[in-house]
Protein backbone atom coordinates (compact mmCIF):
# COMPACT_ATOMS: atom_id res chain seq x y z
CA UNK A 1 0.00 0.00 0.00
CA UNK A 2 1.08 3.91 -0.74
CA UNK A 3 3.39 4.36 2.35
CA UNK A 4 4.22 8.26 0.81
CA UNK A 5 3.85 10.90 3.26
CA UNK A 6 2.13 13.52 1.28
CA UNK A 7 0.56 10.43 -0.58
CA UNK A 8 1.79 11.49 -4.19
CA UNK A 9 -0.51 12.39 -6.90
CA UNK A 10 -2.64 9.91 -9.14
CA UNK A 11 -0.78 9.54 -12.62
CA UNK A 12 -2.12 9.00 -15.83
CA UNK A 13 -1.60 5.57 -15.87
CA UNK A 14 -2.54 4.49 -12.52
CA UNK A 15 -4.96 1.51 -12.34
CA UNK A 16 -7.92 2.20 -10.15
CA UNK A 17 -10.30 -0.34 -8.57
CA UNK A 18 -14.32 0.22 -8.09
CA UNK A 19 -15.39 -2.44 -6.39
CA UNK A 20 -18.84 -4.28 -7.72
CA UNK A 21 -21.30 -4.65 -4.74
CA UNK A 22 -24.35 -4.80 -6.85
CA UNK A 23 -25.87 -7.23 -9.25
CA UNK A 24 -27.61 -4.16 -10.83
CA UNK A 25 -23.88 -3.34 -11.91
CA UNK A 26 -22.61 -5.94 -14.47
CA UNK A 27 -24.17 -8.17 -17.35
CA UNK A 28 -24.39 -11.84 -16.14
CA UNK A 29 -24.65 -12.84 -20.15
CA UNK A 30 -21.06 -11.59 -20.47
CA UNK A 31 -19.14 -10.05 -17.27
CA UNK A 32 -19.24 -6.88 -18.63
CA UNK A 33 -19.65 -4.00 -16.39
CA UNK A 34 -22.48 -1.74 -16.52
CA UNK A 35 -22.56 2.10 -16.50
CA UNK A 36 -24.37 2.27 -13.26
CA UNK A 37 -21.28 1.05 -11.37
CA UNK A 38 -19.93 4.47 -11.92
CA UNK A 39 -22.59 6.96 -11.47
CA UNK A 40 -22.14 8.69 -7.97
CA UNK A 41 -26.19 8.76 -7.28
CA UNK A 42 -26.51 10.57 -3.76
CA UNK A 43 -22.72 11.81 -3.57
CA UNK A 44 -20.96 14.01 -5.78
CA UNK A 45 -17.49 12.09 -5.93
CA UNK A 46 -16.94 7.97 -6.96
CA UNK A 47 -15.00 6.52 -4.82
CA UNK A 48 -11.76 4.02 -6.27
CA UNK A 49 -8.69 2.13 -5.00
CA UNK A 50 -5.67 2.98 -6.33
CA UNK A 51 -3.62 -0.33 -7.08
CA UNK A 52 -0.37 1.59 -6.91
CA UNK A 53 1.79 -0.20 -4.34
CA UNK A 54 -0.90 -2.83 -3.37
CA UNK A 55 -0.15 -6.46 -3.70
CA UNK A 56 -3.41 -8.38 -5.20
CA UNK A 57 -4.52 -9.85 -1.59
CA UNK A 58 -4.04 -6.43 -0.31
CA UNK A 59 -6.77 -4.88 -2.87
CA UNK A 60 -9.52 -7.98 -1.78
CA UNK A 61 -8.94 -7.35 1.62
CA UNK A 62 -10.03 -3.47 1.14
CA UNK A 63 -13.05 -4.85 -1.15
CA UNK A 64 -14.00 -6.96 1.39
CA UNK A 65 -14.37 -4.25 3.97
CA UNK A 66 -16.21 -2.11 1.70
CA UNK A 67 -18.55 -4.74 0.65
CA UNK A 68 -18.85 -5.10 5.09
CA UNK A 69 -19.31 -2.11 5.99
CA UNK A 70 -22.11 -1.49 3.34
CA UNK A 71 -23.79 -4.55 4.46
CA UNK A 72 -23.40 -6.61 0.78
CA UNK A 73 -22.40 -9.11 -1.49
CA UNK A 74 -18.70 -8.39 -2.86
CA UNK A 75 -19.16 -9.56 -6.70
CA UNK A 76 -15.97 -8.13 -7.89
CA UNK A 77 -13.67 -5.08 -9.30
CA UNK A 78 -13.63 -3.61 -12.36
CA UNK A 79 -10.09 -1.82 -13.16
CA UNK A 80 -10.10 1.66 -14.91
CA UNK A 81 -7.18 3.73 -16.11
CA UNK A 82 -6.96 7.39 -14.42
CA UNK A 83 -6.59 9.23 -17.45
CA UNK A 84 -10.14 7.43 -19.12
CA UNK A 85 -11.70 9.35 -16.48
CA UNK A 86 -10.01 12.32 -17.22
CA UNK A 87 -10.82 12.07 -20.59
CA UNK A 88 -14.21 12.00 -19.48
CA UNK A 89 -13.63 15.48 -17.90
CA UNK A 90 -13.54 14.18 -14.06
CA UNK A 91 -10.96 14.44 -11.43
CA UNK A 92 -8.76 12.01 -10.08
CA UNK A 93 -7.85 12.59 -6.46
CA UNK A 94 -6.16 11.13 -3.78
CA UNK A 95 -8.32 10.64 -0.74
CA UNK A 96 -6.52 8.40 2.04
CA UNK A 97 -8.65 6.75 4.26
CA UNK A 98 -5.93 5.85 7.15
CA UNK A 99 -4.93 4.17 8.39
CA UNK A 100 -7.17 0.91 6.85
CA UNK A 101 -6.98 2.69 3.27
CA UNK A 102 -4.27 4.60 2.00
CA UNK A 103 -4.81 4.40 -1.45
CA UNK A 104 -7.94 5.47 -1.47
CA UNK A 105 -9.42 8.33 -4.46
CA UNK A 106 -12.05 9.75 -5.73
CA UNK A 107 -13.44 10.79 -8.95
CA UNK A 108 -15.51 14.16 -8.75
CA UNK A 109 -16.07 17.04 -11.36
CA UNK A 110 -19.54 14.93 -12.14
CA UNK A 111 -22.22 17.50 -13.28
CA UNK A 112 -25.58 17.63 -11.89
CA UNK A 113 -27.94 16.80 -14.89
CA UNK A 114 -28.67 13.11 -14.98
CA UNK A 115 -28.25 12.70 -18.33
CA UNK A 116 -24.49 13.89 -18.60
CA UNK A 117 -23.60 11.79 -15.59
CA UNK A 118 -25.20 8.91 -17.81
CA UNK A 119 -22.97 9.86 -20.89
CA UNK A 120 -20.02 9.83 -18.38
CA UNK A 121 -20.90 6.83 -17.35
CA UNK A 122 -21.04 4.81 -20.39
CA UNK A 123 -17.38 6.28 -21.47
CA UNK A 124 -15.96 4.83 -18.17
CA UNK A 125 -17.72 1.82 -18.65
CA UNK A 126 -16.73 0.97 -22.49
CA UNK A 127 -12.99 0.89 -21.36
CA UNK A 128 -13.67 -0.53 -17.49
CA UNK A 129 -12.27 -3.94 -17.46
CA UNK A 130 -14.93 -7.30 -16.96
CA UNK A 131 -16.25 -8.30 -13.86
CA UNK A 132 -13.37 -9.55 -12.03
CA UNK A 133 -14.49 -12.20 -9.54
CA UNK A 134 -12.73 -12.27 -6.23
CA UNK A 135 -10.51 -14.97 -5.13
CA UNK B 1 -54.07 9.12 -18.52
CA UNK B 2 -53.70 10.62 -15.83
CA UNK B 3 -54.90 8.45 -13.48
CA UNK B 4 -52.76 5.87 -14.50
CA UNK B 5 -49.87 7.82 -14.04
CA UNK B 6 -50.31 9.05 -10.32
CA UNK B 7 -51.53 6.02 -8.46
CA UNK B 8 -50.28 5.19 -5.29
CA UNK B 9 -50.97 1.97 -4.29
CA UNK B 10 -47.32 -0.62 -4.40
CA UNK B 11 -48.76 -3.96 -6.32
CA UNK B 12 -46.65 -3.47 -9.39
CA UNK B 13 -48.92 -6.19 -11.07
CA UNK B 14 -52.07 -4.84 -10.10
CA UNK B 15 -50.71 -1.33 -12.24
CA UNK B 16 -49.23 -2.88 -14.67
CA UNK B 17 -52.01 -5.08 -15.88
CA UNK B 18 -54.41 -1.74 -15.75
CA UNK B 19 -51.87 -0.18 -17.73
CA UNK B 20 -51.96 -2.92 -20.16
CA UNK B 21 -55.72 -2.60 -20.18
CA UNK B 22 -55.65 0.44 -21.19
CA UNK B 23 -53.22 0.17 -23.70
CA UNK B 24 -55.39 -2.16 -25.32
CA UNK B 25 -58.12 0.53 -25.10
CA UNK B 26 -56.28 2.76 -27.01
CA UNK B 27 -54.86 0.61 -29.51
CA UNK B 28 -58.36 -1.37 -29.69
CA UNK B 29 -55.94 -4.52 -29.07
CA UNK B 30 -56.76 -7.71 -28.33
CA UNK B 31 -53.96 -9.68 -28.35
CA UNK B 32 -50.64 -9.51 -26.08
CA UNK B 33 -48.86 -6.40 -25.94
CA UNK B 34 -45.30 -6.56 -27.94
CA UNK B 35 -42.47 -7.79 -25.10
CA UNK B 36 -45.24 -7.08 -22.82
CA UNK B 37 -45.16 -10.16 -21.03
CA UNK B 38 -40.95 -10.03 -20.41
CA UNK B 39 -41.55 -6.29 -19.60
CA UNK B 40 -44.42 -6.91 -17.24
CA UNK B 41 -42.13 -9.37 -15.20
CA UNK B 42 -39.10 -7.46 -14.70
CA UNK B 43 -40.58 -4.78 -13.39
CA UNK B 44 -43.19 -6.23 -11.46
CA UNK B 45 -39.38 -7.69 -9.61
CA UNK B 46 -37.89 -4.32 -9.77
CA UNK B 47 -40.62 -3.18 -7.87
CA UNK B 48 -40.99 -5.71 -5.22
CA UNK B 49 -37.16 -5.48 -4.34
CA UNK B 50 -36.78 -1.37 -4.73
CA UNK B 51 -40.40 -0.44 -3.32
CA UNK B 52 -39.06 0.27 0.08
CA UNK B 53 -36.06 3.57 1.20
CA UNK B 54 -32.77 1.67 1.58
CA UNK B 55 -33.39 -0.99 -0.46
CA UNK B 56 -30.02 -0.42 -2.26
CA UNK B 57 -28.10 0.65 1.48
CA UNK B 58 -28.33 3.70 3.09
CA UNK B 59 -30.10 6.73 1.15
CA UNK B 60 -31.28 5.09 -1.88
CA UNK B 61 -34.64 6.02 -2.62
CA UNK B 62 -37.63 3.61 -3.33
CA UNK B 63 -38.83 3.37 -6.63
CA UNK B 64 -42.48 4.46 -6.90
CA UNK B 65 -45.31 2.77 -8.49
CA UNK B 66 -45.99 5.58 -10.84
CA UNK B 67 -42.38 5.33 -12.13
CA UNK B 68 -42.84 1.58 -12.99
CA UNK B 69 -45.88 2.29 -14.88
CA UNK B 70 -43.83 4.91 -16.97
CA UNK B 71 -41.46 2.54 -17.67
CA UNK B 72 -44.15 0.17 -18.40
CA UNK B 73 -45.59 2.72 -21.10
CA UNK B 74 -42.25 3.13 -22.37
CA UNK B 75 -41.98 0.32 -23.25
CA UNK B 76 -45.03 -0.75 -24.78
CA UNK B 77 -44.51 1.99 -27.49
CA UNK B 78 -41.39 0.69 -28.32
CA UNK B 79 -40.21 -2.43 -30.50
CA UNK B 80 -36.81 -4.42 -29.94
CA UNK B 81 -35.00 -7.72 -29.60
CA UNK B 82 -36.07 -9.81 -26.41
CA UNK B 83 -32.24 -10.02 -25.83
CA UNK B 84 -30.84 -6.77 -25.72
CA UNK B 85 -32.76 -5.08 -22.95
CA UNK B 86 -32.47 -5.05 -19.07
CA UNK B 87 -34.13 -3.21 -16.32
CA UNK B 88 -33.22 -2.37 -13.11
CA UNK B 89 -33.95 0.28 -10.40
CA UNK B 90 -31.37 2.81 -9.05
CA UNK B 91 -30.35 4.01 -5.91
CA UNK B 92 -32.08 7.70 -7.13
CA UNK B 93 -35.64 6.07 -7.33
CA UNK B 94 -35.18 5.96 -10.97
CA UNK B 95 -35.93 3.32 -13.25
CA UNK B 96 -33.19 1.92 -15.75
CA UNK B 97 -33.80 0.70 -19.59
CA UNK B 98 -30.80 -0.25 -21.38
CA UNK B 99 -30.27 -1.83 -24.68
CA UNK B 100 -26.68 -3.26 -25.20
CA UNK B 101 -25.03 -5.24 -27.45
CA UNK B 102 -21.60 -3.95 -27.14
CA UNK B 103 -19.70 -1.31 -25.03
CA UNK B 104 -20.34 0.71 -28.47
CA UNK B 105 -23.60 0.29 -29.20
CA UNK B 106 -25.54 0.66 -26.31
CA UNK B 107 -28.61 3.25 -24.77
CA UNK B 108 -29.58 3.52 -20.91
CA UNK B 109 -32.46 5.59 -20.06
CA UNK B 110 -33.62 6.76 -16.69
CA UNK B 111 -36.94 7.28 -15.59
CA UNK B 112 -37.50 9.84 -12.90
CA UNK B 113 -40.63 9.37 -10.89
CA UNK B 114 -42.07 12.43 -12.84
CA UNK B 115 -42.04 10.89 -16.30
CA UNK B 116 -38.85 12.68 -17.49
CA UNK B 117 -36.78 10.31 -19.32
CA UNK B 118 -32.87 10.72 -18.94
CA UNK B 119 -30.75 8.89 -22.13
CA UNK B 120 -27.16 8.52 -23.00
CA UNK B 121 -25.88 6.07 -26.37
CA UNK B 122 -22.63 5.13 -27.96
CA UNK B 123 -23.50 3.90 -31.07
CA UNK B 124 -20.74 3.16 -33.03
CA UNK B 125 -18.42 6.69 -32.64
CA UNK B 126 -21.54 8.85 -32.46
CA UNK B 127 -21.88 10.00 -28.53
CA UNK B 128 -25.17 11.42 -27.84
CA UNK B 129 -27.65 12.34 -24.63
CA UNK B 130 -30.42 14.49 -24.04
CA UNK B 131 -33.94 14.18 -21.72
CA UNK B 132 -37.58 14.50 -22.93
CA UNK B 133 -40.82 14.31 -20.58
CA UNK B 134 -42.49 11.19 -21.55
CA UNK B 135 -46.37 12.02 -22.10
CA UNK B 136 -47.65 8.88 -24.10
CA UNK B 137 -45.04 7.99 -26.85
CA UNK B 138 -41.03 8.32 -27.19
CA UNK B 139 -39.49 10.45 -29.74
CA UNK B 140 -38.77 8.55 -33.06
CA UNK B 141 -35.44 8.85 -32.26
CA UNK B 142 -35.33 6.33 -29.40
CA UNK B 143 -37.15 3.98 -31.52
CA UNK B 144 -34.35 4.53 -34.45
CA UNK B 145 -31.33 3.72 -31.46
CA UNK B 146 -32.61 0.99 -30.66
CA UNK B 147 -32.97 -0.09 -34.06
CA UNK B 148 -29.43 0.56 -34.53
CA UNK B 149 -28.16 -1.32 -31.50
CA UNK B 150 -30.42 -4.34 -31.71
CA UNK B 151 -30.12 -4.65 -35.42
CA UNK B 152 -33.65 -5.16 -35.97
Amino acid sequence: MIEDNPVPEVEDYELLARYIVSSKEFRKIDNTVKPQAFIPYSHVELSVTRHRDATDDELWQIGRDVAKQRSKNLYGRTDIIAYKCREADLTVVPDPLLPENPNHANLIGYPPAKEDQLSIALKIAETASNLIPPP
Amino acid sequence: MTDLLTVGFSDAAETIRKVEQQIRVEQQETVTLSHGRKSADLLIDLEKECSADSWDGPGSIAVEPRTVTTAYKILSTLEWSEDCMEIIGEPDGHVNIEWYKSPRRILTMSIAPNSQVYWAAIIGSQEMRGRFPFLDKCPEFIQNMIDRICGR
